[in-house]
């Protein structure tokens, strides 16, 4: 990024110079068994919310999750950790789908610095996770400019999102376009920032968003490139904002769908790290629970 | 540190006043009779006598013996011996310059060095290559490269092809110094690790230090590659020159004072963006594409006493897809050597030089609004005073000590975002490192026991002058620890320092004239280390000095081996077996943040590590054939808490098995053919075997939460060239052309760098399964052929 754009160029110069081939392989399954997985990736919107409860899988198994059927799951509004009366019933709606949906017009989980609980039990075993709901980015605008040709980078008209970083360093930031209706989901158009720039450590902080990241809500296609615009395109995009641990769940999650395949790059392979904790062991399992602050936008191509 | 320096100077006193004083020396040089090249490691004997010596890395030598008439024998590996009578009543100066073995099919040299070395030396676990041995080596490209053959000897691996750096005995990449004339390459590969740094027409030998490493070097852990560059021709002009498939090459070097002074300048670059910038896009047209270096040396005798040498290197690798981003980044060493004579047997050499690796990335189309501008290097100056005391043939002295200064520069780096700029610059680092050493090397019992042995005391000091950070325990087991306190400190102060006791043994036990026993030990510590958590080390990888946070690693070694010459020393053998221990190794959280982050000592994490073999080795030194074959058994591992659930694991450069074969066969006057056959077990990798769905995307899940718990496909590789060398009835003529052809890879192998599951190509759609994949990734993937012609003109 400022972190993975000097890899592309090394590897695109590697590529440039070099005889190297990919061949597919077949490995035997090592898979050991279904867990449970949690993805609870909530917002302060005024709109359902919904979390999937799943299974995992083998690895190239090459099918949609086992959805899980028979657990309960509320989110509460807590206080260092104890639970507040408000809370929140995830209804099982089919899929694995647990949803809640505000009762009146404006009715949300909470507010920014609140803190949230999750719970899950599902037979004997019960699950538990805590997290806090941090502030987001302001959107200026999104607005979309005339490129020139360049290494990388076909002629044309590209978008560009403009946010300010809040000052006072630690907001972390997942950005998400949906373009003409289709949620981008390629590995490396997942984005993610951290105080304006892609990481903390720079110590950045209360201004634009750095250019790659403002240039990230394009389309990409298969090999990372930009696609340009065209007439009657539309972009929505949101900006949902992060707990540390959601930060550094999704950069190692960000690393390792975009990792394999450059041979001498690749970064190790690394699980990463949940924050819903079964009750008994104390022991992680996967998925994760983040409340988000959420600022959206959207444009048309005119 | 000065009960130390006492005792120094005590063992010099208690070895000056023991020799005894109406003993005569003969000393002087060995040179190449052709070109006025110093010999190093050629052997000065004393004709009907055990006694003798070998010239040290200046071509010096001191023998001190009783008065009497002597015949002197100095000989060379490949020369012709040279016998000079002399009659030793007073201390006397005898310099030898040998010729080259005249007839064409004459031994080929694989080992310069005194004929049973292998057996006799006390040192072990040390390989020497000459140039002329390297350049016959079939090559990648036809590109002769120092450090992919010394990827040829045992006990050297590395992760795979194309991968910079190489692994001795299970250590990584740097815990290697790589040195050039005694100053440190930090990145010693062009283009990643394709290519070494090293020009072959300025490299005279190098010499591979993998365990009982003397005390005379120190400051990594586990080998040092000591690389030597040629002092240039002082007895006439010459020029030599390449054309390859990638670089092109040019040297010149000439006496400046006959005999007295001389120069060499070496230069390459290599030409692909040239050859392909007809292909190349409109848009791309602009793009710079290139590596290239310079190899400067000269020398000059101000008397029989003093000689000094100069020697700098510049390289670098560019790379600027067009005007809005670049990239580069290289090596640049500067080096002072003053060779002083004291006297006839006390030889001092005064060292000082200066080494930086740097590299600067850019990019964006506006300066004003946005762009991003980063550099990074590490800086280091040293003095390094060095004497050897020539006490008696069998008995010598070595002592000095080392001086470094570092400045370590992570990242002078600006953002502009909108036009707003920011500084995202990391603070600089500096540190001092330090050490005393001293060694003697004696025979024993009429030379049945040779023994060297010796310590050194080093120290190294982290300065202040930028904030010093601390950090609280982890939340979790393997994850970064976080910041909890900020101290700003002086520039000069020191914030932490350590002190480290590294004593060096080495003995041999000649069992009969033609087989010994050796054994030694080394500890050894290192300062400061490479941030590197991809498979390949990258150019943008930092090195940073032992801190606060960051403890110097330490490893211990122990090594035996047994050493057999045969046939009147045409084949050498050995066998050594090694156990290596390490401890304080940085290893990394998972998702560690290593670039631009101030607060990267948090994202370290200290290990252990262990690695254990058996290095067999076969050569066969002289003939028509000949050549050597390698094998080594091997385990490396590292312990890390929070990695493979707390248990060891593999290291990714582990190699169970690795076979080398290596053959040279003239077969005629003027053709030479060349020979390299590689085996080795595949590499450990580590692979998810689940799978979970998460915001839209797929997760790999590793279950068993293993590190490098999957083996890829062994590898093996077959290379042969065929050199064609002028004439013989033009051998006379002042230019001199050789054409070498080489296959590289001949049987097409598509040997793998790595096997690794990944998202299939496709649009990935809410609601839709991921596609996912296994695919085995071939660095060099097909026959890669390559003609080269060299030149010779003088």
């Amino acid at each position: 990024m400022i972190k993975s754009i000097p890899r592309l160029l090394l590897f695109s110069f590697l590529t440039l110079a070099l005889y190297n081939c990919e061949d597919p392989v077949t490995l035997e399954s090592r898979f050991e068994g279904p867990e449970l997985v949690v993805e609870a990736w909530l917002t302060n919107i005024s709109e359902p919310q919904t979390i999937l409860l799943t299974e995992t899988q083998d690895y190239y198994a090459n099918r949609l999750p086992t959805p899980v059927t028979d657990a309960q799951v509320i989110v509460c509004q807590t206080v260092n950790r104890q639970p507040t009366a408000n809370c929140f019933i995830f209804d099982h709606q089919g899929e694995g789908q647990y949803v809640w949906e505000p009762a009146t017009a404006g009715q949300a989980l909470g507010e920014v610095d609140m803190e949230f609980g999750l719970g899950i039990q599902r037979g004997e075993k019960q699950y538990a996770s805590i997290t806090m709901m941090k502030r987001t980015a302001t959107i200026d605008s999104i607005s979309f400019q005339l490129e020139e040709e360049s290494f990388g980078l076909d002629a044309g008209l590209y978008a560009q999102l403009y946010a300010r970083d809040p000052v006072g360093t630690g907001d972390a930031y997942l950005i998400r376009t949906t373009f003409n209706d289709t949620l981008l989901l390629n590995p490396s158009e997942l984005n993610l920032a951290y105080d304006a720039t892609f990481s903390p450590g720079t110590e950045t902080d209360g201004i634009a968003f750095i250019a790659p990241i403002r240039f990230s809500i394009n389309k990409q296609n298969e090999d990372g490139g930009f696609v340009p615009l065209e007439s009657e395109d539309h972009l929505a995009v949101e900006i949902i904002s992060l707990s540390d641990e959601a930060y550094l769940f999704l950069r190692i999650v960000q690393e390792q769908i975009n990792n394999g395949g450059s041979g001498l790059f690749d970064l190790p392979v690394a699980n990463t790290p949940g924050n819903i904790f079964e009750l008994e062991t104390q022991e992680p399992i996967l998925g994760f629970f983040n409340v988000g602050a959420s600022a959206r936008a959207e444009r048309t191509v005119e | 540190m000065k009960r130390f320096y006492a005792l120094a100077f005590l063992l010099f006193a208690l070895v000056t006043t023991a020799a005894a004083q109406d003993r005569v020396t003969v000393k002087g040089y060995v040179k190449d009779a052709d070109n006025g090249e110093t010999l190093i490691g050629a052997t000065v004997m004393l004709s009907g006598t055990t006694l003798g010596t070998t010239t040290n890395e200046y071509g010096f030598y001191s023998l001190t013996v009783d008065p009497d008439n002597y015949t002197l024998i100095a000989s060379y590996l490949g020369y012709e011996d040279l016998r000079r009578e002399v009659k030793l009543i007073g201390n006397f100066t005898e310099d030898f310059e040998l010729s080259e073995s005249g007839t064409a099919l004459a031994e080929i040299v694989v080992t310069a060095k005194e004929e049973d070395n292998n057996v006799s030396a006390v040192q072990m676990s040390v390989e020497n290559l000459q140039m002329s041995t390297i350049e016959r080596l079939p090559a990648l490209l036809g590109e002769v490269d120092v450090l992919r053959s010394i990827q040829l000897l045992p006990g050297v691996s590395s992760v795979g092809e194309g991968a910079a750096g190489f692994n001795v005995r299970g250590g990584s990449i740097d815990q290697n110094l790589v040195i050039l004339d005694e100053a440190p390459v930090f990145n010693s590969s062009h283009l990643f690790g394709f290519f070494s740094v090293f020009n072959p027409d300025a490299v005279k030998g190098v010499k591979l230090y993998k365990g009982g490493i003397p005390a005379r070097y120190g400051g990594r852990l586990s080998s040092i590659l000591d690389v030597r560059m040629r002092e240039g021709n002082n007895k006439q002009f010459e020029m030599k020159g390449g054309i390859g498939t990638i670089f092109s090459r040019l040297s010149v070097e000439a006496p400046i004072v006959k005999n007295k002074s001389s120069f060499l300048l070496a230069g390459r670059r290599s030409y692909i963006d040239v050859l392909a910038a007809p292909f190349l896009g409109e848009s791309i047209q602009g793009t710079k594409l290139n590596f290239y270096d310079l190899t400067l040396k000269t020398n000059y005798k101000f008397s029989d006493k003093d000689q000094v040498f100069l020697s700098g290197y510049l390289g670098r690798d560019v790379f600027a897809p067009g005007d809005q981003a670049g990239f580069s980044w290289g090596n640049t060493t500067g080096t002072v050597r003053w060779n002083h004579l004291f006297n006839d047997r006390l030889f001092s050499n005064l060292t000082l030089y200066y080494s930086d690796y740097d590299y600067a990335i850019n990019f964006g189309d506006d300066p004003e609004e946005d762009a991003f501008d980063w550099d990074a290097s590490i800086v280091n100056f040293s003095a390094k005073p060095e004497f050897s005391y020539f006490i008696s043939p069998d008995n010598v002295i070595r002592f000095g000590g080392q001086g470094i200064y570092y400045r370590f520069e992570p990242a002078n780096a600006i953002a502009v975002s909108d036009g707003t700029e920011i500084d995202i610059s990391i603070n600089n680092q500096w540190a001092v490192e330090s050490a005393v050493f001293v060694e003697n090397e004696v025979s024993l019992f009429k030379n049945k026991v040779k023994l060297n042995y010796g310590v050194r005391l080093s120290h190294f000091a982290y300065l202040g002058g930028r904030p010093v950070y601390e950090f609280g325990e982890a939340p979790r087991e393997g994850f970064a620890r976080p910041l909890t306190n900020v101290t700003q400190t002086e520039k000069g102060e020191t914030i932490k320092d350590w002190f480290n006791f590294e004593p060096r043994v080495a003995v041999q036990y000649q069992l009969d004239p033609s087989s010994s026993l050796k054994a030694s030990y080394q500890r050894t510590a290192q300062y400061i280390h490479l941030l590197s958590n991809t498979t390949a080390s990258i150019p943008l990888d930092i090195w940073t000095p032992s801190t606060n946070n960051i403890e110097p690693s330490l490893a211990d070694q122990f090594a035996v081996g047994y050493f057999r010459n045969f046939k009147d020393n045409m084949y050498e053998a050995s066998l050594e077996l090694y156990y290596k221990d390490f401890k304080n190794l940085v290893d990394y959280v998972d998702g560690a943040d290593l670039i631009l982050n101030e607060f990267v000592e948090g994202q370290t994490l200290a290990g252990e590590g262990r690695a254990y073999g058996a290095e067999f080795q076969l050569k066969k030194v002289k003939g028509r054939f000949n050549g050597w074959i390698s094998y080594t058994l091997a385990k490396s591992e590292r312990l890390t808490t929070g990695v493979n659930n707390n248990e060891y694991y593999d290291n990714r450069f582990d190699q169970t098995h690795n076979f080398n074969l290596t053959g040279f066969y003239d077969l005629s006057e003027r053709a030479t053919l060349s020979a390299v056959f590689v085996y080795n077990t595949g590499a450990p990798v580590t692979l998810a075997s689940a799978g979970y769905y998460q915001l839209g995307y797929f997760i790999p899940h590793n279950e068993d939460g293993g590190r490098n718990n999957f083996r890829i496909p062994d590898y093996h590789r077959l290379d042969v060239s065929v050199t064609l060398n002028p004439k013989k009835e033009k051998a006379n003529r002042r230019w001199q052309g050789q054409w070498v052809f080489g296959v590289y890879n001949l049987y097409g192998r598509r040997n793998a760098f790595t096997v690794s599951g990944t998202q299939s190509d496709g649009r990935a759609i809410l609601g839709q399964p991921i596609m996912t994949e296994s695919n085995q990734l071939s660095v060099v993937g097909s026959i890669i052929p390559s003609i080269s012609y060299n030149f010779k003109f003088k």
